[in-house]
């Protein structure tokens, strides 16, 4: 098995995404928001820019894919539906939904550095108005290697987990729990 | 076949740059954990059922690959436990959760390793080399809604040795690699699922 891996890594790969998986701390979050259960609408790349961000993504000339081929976009959705569903708060008949429009997907996995930029625009939509609108954007950066099996399985990692850390940061967003608040105003 | 190159991105390191001279690279599981016998849980007279998460990570990062190929070996400890009556990714009517996290540390470090196996491939396999990957298990349990959080922590670590090299002391030799990482989950869950279950909160 080594010896396969060996041939794997001495050459190019195709880098398929895995599933999402929601941690404790994003749970008890949503769980402790006191944000009501919420349906999820349409994500999609942002109006003006180029389909490529939203369908191709690489490190070192590795493609990198989302799971069952789906876009970029539609791994964060399907990455908060998982969340909502884990804590609970996942309603296909709640008058609250959310959207979402990609527009940063960037990975550069340089030698000495790798770096990330990963951003959407939310909205949170009731009864045809919207009552929650914001960018979002993660960014990492960590220290890179000039070895391509290591630097690209931990460009891999990175990049999976900007996905958890930008709708983490949906999730703590005070205007975000304000407009979904399950208590009457 | 990538399917253990994530989990143990340095001993595949390790033998790529020994050349991929296939066979060289014998695994062995670190013997200071052990198996936890199915006798050792201290199983509730009436087991309830638990949402279970489990994250695999790789020196604090997640690893969302690794965790989906190792997820059903960790799944399986647990269901083995029997200190469960369900497990499963979604709510359970009282809010008890089960977190799973296995994070995969160096203790050779990439950079060690990677010159190790240049050394191991130069030389046709005579300068043997020896590397460890080490493994960290967090198991956290909330029994109910709003109870307080039980956590322990459990240590194992995986060697590999590549070309001629003396087998490691106190390990036991495993016959690939994918069942190497396999019998370290098993043996690192089980054990972190025993101390959850001696924790007096565990059955309450």
């Amino acid at each position: 098995m080594l010896a396969l891996a060996a041939v794997a890594l001495s050459g190019c790969a195709t880098l398929k995404l895995g599933d999402h998986q929601p941690a404790l701390d994003t749970l008890v979050a949503l769980r402790e928001s006191g944000i009501a259960a919420l349906s999820v609408g349409e994500f999609k790349l942002g109006s003006g820019l180029s389909p490529d961000l939203d369908k191709h993504q690489s490190s070192r000339g590795n493609p990198i894919y989302p799971p069952a081929g789906s876009t970029f976009s539609g791994y964060l959705r399907d990455s908060l539906i998982s969340d909502l569903k884990a804590a609970g708060k996942f309603d296909l008949a709640s008058p609250w939904s959310i959207q979402a429009q990609l527009t940063e997907n960037n990975l550069s996995t340089g030698m000495s550095s790798g770096e990330l930029a990963l951003g959407a625009n939310f909205q949170v939509i009731r009864s045809g108005s919207v009552v929650f609108e914001k960018h979002i954007l993660q960014s990492d950066s960590w220290d890179s290697s000039f070895v391509g099996a290591i630097a690209i399985p931990q460009a891999m990692n990175h990049y999976g987990q900007a996905y958890n850390s930008l709708l983490s940061k949906l999730y703590a967003d005070a205007d975000f729990r304000a407009a979904c608040s399950a208590k009457p105003k | 076949m990538s399917r253990w190159i994530w989990t143990g991105a340095k001993l595949a390191l390790v033998a790529a740059l020994c050349g991929g001279s296939g066979g060289c690279a014998t695994l062995y599981v670190d013997n200071a954990l052990g198996d936890t016998p199915l006798s050792a849980y201290h199983r509730p007279a009436t087991p309830k059922p638990v949402q279970t998460l489990f994250v695999f990570k790789t020196k604090g990062v997640d690893n969302v690959r690794a965790t989906t190929v190792t997820r059903k070996d960790v799944l399986d400890t647990v269901q083995q436990s029997g200190l469960f009556s369900a497990i499963g990714p979604d709510p359970v009517p009282d809010g008890a959760v089960l977190s799973i996290t296995v994070d995969n540390v160096p203790i050779t470090s990439p950079q060690e390793a990677a010159a190790k196996g240049f050394a191991t491939g130069l030389t046709l396999g005579l300068a043997g080399s020896e590397v460890t990957d080490g493994y960290v298990c967090t198991i956290e349990y909330i029994p109910a809604t709003g109870a307080n959080k039980i956590s322990v922590t459990e240590h194992h670590a995986i060697h590999a040795t590549i070309g001629a090299h003396s087998a490691p002391a106190n390990a036991t030799r495993a016959p690939t690699m994918q069942e190497g990482v396999k019998i370290m989950l098993h043996q690192v869950v089980a054990a972190g699922l025993k101390d959850v279950s001696s924790d007096p909160a565990f059955d309450q």
